[in-house]
């Protein structure tokens, strides 16, 4: 399960591609294909290096007009989602770089 | 004894006598051979009723016309049943299997027709029976010309521009839409005896170059008795693009997905996509005609 604690990263095995607002990814194992909102886009812009989970509510919190409560549940659901379908991974700690978070999933 | 012709904008080598089809000249990027085909490949990626593929093969196997077998985006082998009808032949070699090989190289090959215009050119996709021919030929009797029916082929140009290649240079009507579209029986072919299809070349004009892509427009039928037309927002684009794509499921076994993706991708971000909903009376193809003659310029 991913907590407030957990640090994420996009997974490796992925295709990604800005097309206006919205993001479009392909998982390249299981040829399967994902599109993001404007505001999903935005979380999933700042999941290209490792971040933690509380870090990436601090900063969303400041950005959008949601509660801190709110947010969190929300960035936790989208995660865990994104988690189960193989587009995030966990990463041992912020500074890891993409690699060294696929070994320490 | 290999005849040699231009389509999708490829030089095509041909064993099989192809009709319709300009000439072509230069080295040959696809031959098609006659030859003995298998009737299965070993552990297909993907299967259907008529198909198996895997990355750098797709096979065809339709029984009384032919087993077609497609191989790296260059190759054909065409094994043809005693009682192959040609016509039919031709059908399903610059359909199911040109749209394996143009998936094999790399092109973006979408269910639309296409015509072009002052401002290059424009697709118009939308499942069976949308209306995707009918438009077109709309479009080519107010003078536009026609890049091809049914399968646009998009790819990305000398220029790193995204170009649309011609197609057949033909349009295939059903019976009641050339009849009020005034074209005869003269100027008309009948496509296949079993579907009230009609191919037509006369009168309309095809181009003979790529053009670059302006726009694409989605055809639906609605349930309302108006024409409605709106621009599709940043996320359905890219899906919009995929269910659009001829033979994705093909695609998908072929393992081509990352060029797919990328190609869709960049046509989803940088190329303006309309719905247009139009009632199923065969008066709203004036209208829809104007929205797409806008595009068109």
């Amino acid at each position: 399960m991913i907590n407030r604690d957990s640090v994420v990263v996009r997974s490796s095995r992925l295709m990604s591609a800005d097309v206006g607002n919205a993001v479009v990814v392909l998982h390249l194992e299981r040829s399967a294909y994902f599109d993001f909102d404007a505001t999903g886009a935005d979380v999933w812009r700042r999941l290209e290096f490792p971040v933690r989970v509380s870090a990436l509510v601090d900063t969303l919190v400041g950005k959008y007009d949601v509660t801190r409560e709110i947010c969190q549940r929300d960035v936790l659901a989208f995660l865990q989602d994104a988690f189960d379908q193989d587009m995030v991974q966990m990463a041992t700690d912020e500074s890891a770089s993409a690699d060294s978070a696929t070994q320490g999933r | 004894m290999l005849s040699l012709y231009r389509v999708f904008g490829l030089t095509v080598a041909s064993e099989l006598t192809l009709t319709g089809l300009p000439a072509g000249s230069g080295a040959p990027d696809i031959t098609v051979r006659l030859g003995t085909v298998p009737s299965h490949l070993p552990n297909p990626r993907g299967r259907g009723v008529l198909f198996e593929a895997l990355p750098g093969a797709y096979l065809l196997r339709v029984d009384d016309t032919a087993r077609f077998l497609a191989r790296d985006g260059c190759e054909v082998t065409v094994a043809p049943s005693a009682s192959a009808d040609p016509r039919r032949l031709q059908t399903l070699l610059l359909g199911a299997v040109f749209t394996a090989l143009l998936h094999q190289r790399g092109s973006l090959v979408l269910h639309a027709s296409g015509l072009a215009g002052p401002n290059g050119a424009v697709l118009v996709a939308g499942h069976s029976g949308a209306g995707k021919s009918t438009i077109a030929a709309e479009l080519a009797s107010r003078g536009y010309e026609v890049i091809g029916d049914d399968a646009a082929v998009i790819v990305v140009g000398d220029g790193d521009e995204l170009m649309v290649q011609p197609g057949l240079p033909q349009l295939n009507l059903w019976k009641d839409a050339a009849t009020h579209l005034g074209l005869d029986d003269a100027t008309a072919q009948v496509a296949l005896p079993e579907i009230d299809k009609y191919i037509v070349s006369q009168p309309f004009a095809f181009v003979r170059g790529p053009h670059r892509l302006a726009a694409i427009c989605v055809i639906e039928l609605g349930t309302g008795d108006e024409v409605v037309s709106e621009e599709l927002a940043d996320s359905e684009r890219f899906s919009v693009l995929k269910e659009q794509t001829r033979q994705f499921r093909v695609m998908n076994a072929l393992g081509t997905n990352s060029s797919h993706f990328q190609l869709a991708s960049r046509v989803a971000a940088q190329v303006p996509i309309v719905r247009i909903v139009r009632p199923l009376r065969h008066e709203a193809r004036q209208q829809v005609g104007d929205i797409v003659a806008a595009l068109l310029g």
